[in-house]
């Protein structure tokens, strides 16, 4: 009794054990790093969308004033308890009737949904972008659908996470300076994990609500969404509408949401159900007009896997690359300095350029065909971390002339006062 | 603009919580406060996306069975918890998942309305409807379909004055202005299979509204 009772009491720390680890365990933040280029890029796209329709739904002449975008969602929330206080839900937007306010607000958070898709200033970027489109979705909610949850709340996750420590503009200029380690540095892992645990949350609600529909029951519910014209998009075959696609297609969504919200933790079954994943989401961008809906669902599985999983990655897939990697010689009797050997791994994730001392007076390439006459555009078109800047012209002219230095010659030590005075005594 | 106190406590509760990869690079440990913040953040989305019971169980009008019991007690006790709710909707935080869900939509439904002058002259608004659209525009001007499921809809009938407003607004004439505006929704059931599809739509009045010159007047002089 005794030992059985220890022994559950050992699984049941270790399972805790466990548990820990993989929450608040620490790993390279890469993942978060994509996941936040993607993320934040697809969240300017829909603010450009929504400047369109700006003046319809966020001015005072338009369908959603102020006063009635607080009435459809209340500005304040009471704190309970028996108290008669309340907290202003966070809304920058709340009470301004000004459109040029209005307006420069949204260019702010425009501004900082750039910077965070760059990497640039991104602590304080993404927290404005956290704070700017939670206030545009409090401002009119009216208007939202079920992509601008995921977006709100994966912007605030991006709020939380330390995702700017890689694949970033922040790191680049850090790694230039000298100031930021060759390697990014390790983070807890509990934002992404949270972000990852927030997505399989709503798989798994979805698939449960779902459960209790008669439609998703008798296999026919994607019959309908496809007949109706206002959703319509691409034209689409018949056969992939009709039957047994339809009953394929509805079983299929409640298994693959179900796999999605629980079994994708199960690392043996992750890349086969995110990739059911990203099947069912590309039917429904074909199909249905939901716009952005499925990149933004697709972008969010990269957190399912650990940034030194999406380095790996990244690295076998250069590998792949053979005709497109290169060798840079540089000038005869120079060495890369550290801060620059850093940058330039860190803006060539596949790998593809490979730098080697050189013994001509000049810098000098080679690629697969054969000797390469500019070495700068041979680095820059392999660099993909440097694609959003290289293209200035003479920029990477300027990386590679401060990007080196003097290899130290080889002298014999100078012998010290005390050695002289050492040697001359044994004589 | 209630920014002031909201920002202070967003920083505050951003040292809180974020570890700071640059500040303690070799310490590889979780404050406890972090662990606590994420374990509640947890279970406080957790309960709150969890699905609501069938509406015959929250109206009282059937007893629960099954896990139904879990929803509902979720539905009436803790979704409310000020706690859970509080921190949710003021951090931006609340979520609740139910796309094509309990079951798809499996009406097509989109909207017009029918403007008359003084001079008694009657005009069609053509409300944006996503089938007319081309390809790109579809893409674009989504948001007009999503907000006439609320505004073309009975459960909202507050947005109606200010939706005919506009309207009048978008088909005014300074020398005959709007005085009513008629709104109707065009819907069309989609049949189960094997059955016959309606081709033509339904049209219902869904709201009519008397222009207040006053407030169109104040509209038309908003830049």
């Amino acid at each position: 009794m005794t030992n059985e009772s220890s022994e559950s009491a050992g699984v049941l720390k270790e399972t805790f054990q466990a548990l820990n680890r993989f929450l608040f365990g620490y790993g390279t933040p890469v993942a978060l790093g994509v996941y936040r280029i993607f993320m934040a890029s697809l969240t300017l796209i829909s603010l450009l969308i929504m400047s369109l329709n700006w003046d319809a739904f966020f001015s005072e002449k338009g369908y959603v004033p102020e006063w009635l975008g607080r009435i459809f969602i209340s500005s304040r929330v009471p704190v309970g308890f028996g108290t008669p206080w309340s907290v202003p839900r966070i809304n920058v937007l709340s009470g301004v009737t000004d459109p040029r306010i209005g307006i420069a607000v949204y260019f702010v958070i425009c501004v900082s949904a750039l910077f965070t898709a760059l990497g640039l200033w991104t602590r304080v970027s993404s927290i404005i972008l956290a704070i700017g489109l939670v206030s545009l979705q409090h401002r009119n909610a009216a208007i939202l659908a079920g992509y601008d949850t995921v977006m709100r709340v994966n912007c605030m996750y991006l709020a939380m996470a330390p995702c700017g420590a890689a694949c970033s503009l922040d790191r680049l200029i850090g790694l230039w300076k000298g100031r930021a380690p060759a390697e990014p540095t390790q983070v807890s892992m509990w934002p992404q994990r949270l972000i990852a645990y927030n997505l399989a949350l709503l798989y798994l609600t979805t698939t449960w609500l779902k459960w209790g529909g008669g439609m998703w029951q008798d296999g026919t519910a994607t019959y309908y969404p496809a007949r109706l014209a206002e959703f319509y998009r691409f034209p689409v075959p018949d056969w992939v509408n009709g039957f047994p696609l339809v009953t394929i297609t509805t079983y299929g969504t409640l298994v693959t949401e179900f796999a999605l919200g629980t079994l994708v933790f199960f690392r043996p079954l992750r890349k086969t159900i995110l990739i059911l994943g990203i099947l069912m989401h590309l039917h429904i961008e074909l199909s249905m007009n939901v716009p952005l809906f499925s990149y933004l669902m697709i972008s969010t599985y990269i957190t399912f896997y650990d940034g030194e999983e999406v380095s790996a990655w990244a690295k076998r897939l250069g590998q792949r690359f053979v005709r497109f990697q290169a060798t840079v010689w540089l000038p005869q009797g120079m060495q890369l300095t550290p801060a620059a050997a850093g940058f330039l791994r860190s803006v060539d994730p596949l790998s593809l350029v490979t730098y080697e001392k050189g013994e001509q007076a000049g810098w000098s390439a080679a690629t697969v065909k054969g000797p390469a006459t500019n070495p700068s555009r041979v680095i820059f078109s392999r660099s993909i971390g440097s694609w959003l800047f290289g293209w200035f012209p003479g920029t990477w002219d300027k990386i590679l002339s401060k990007a080196i230095q003097p290899t130290p010659q080889e002298v014999e030590p100078v012998p010290t006062s005390h050695a002289k005075q050492t040697a001359k005594a044994r004589r | 603009m209630q920014i002031g106190p909201i920002l202070s406590l967003f920083a505050a509760s951003y040292r809180l919580i974020v570890s700071s990869p640059s500040s303690s690079p070799k310490k590889q440990t979780v404050s406890v406060w972090v662990k606590l913040f994420v374990v509640f953040h947890i279970t406080a989305i957790t309960l709150f996306a969890l699905p609501n019971p069938p509406a015959a169980i929250r109206e009282h009008r059937v007893e629960p069975g099954g896990t139904e019991w879990l929803l509902y007690w979720n539905d009436a006790y803790v979704k409310p918890f000020p706690l859970i709710s509080g921190y949710l909707k003021v951090s931006g935080f609340w979520q609740y998942w139910d796309m094509f869900a309990p079951n798809p939509s499996h009406t097509d439904t989109w909207g017009d309305a029918l403007v008359e002058y003084r001079n008694g002259a009657k005009k069609r608004y053509a409300y944006p409807r996503m089938f007319n659209l081309p390809l790109y525009e579809k893409f674009l001007q989504e948001r007009y379909r999503k907000f006439y499921e609320r505004a073309g809809s009975d459960k909202y009938p507050y947005l109606f004055p200010q939706f005919g407003l506009r309207i009048a607004l978008l088909m005014d004439d300074p020398s005959n202005p709007p005085v009513k505006v008629t709104s109707y929704s065009h819907t069309k059931e989609i049949a189960e299979p094997g059955k016959r599809q309606e081709q033509n739509y339904t049209e219902h009045l869904v709201f009519t509204y008397i222009v207040d010159q006053k407030d169109l007047a104040r509209m038309r002089s908003i830049k």
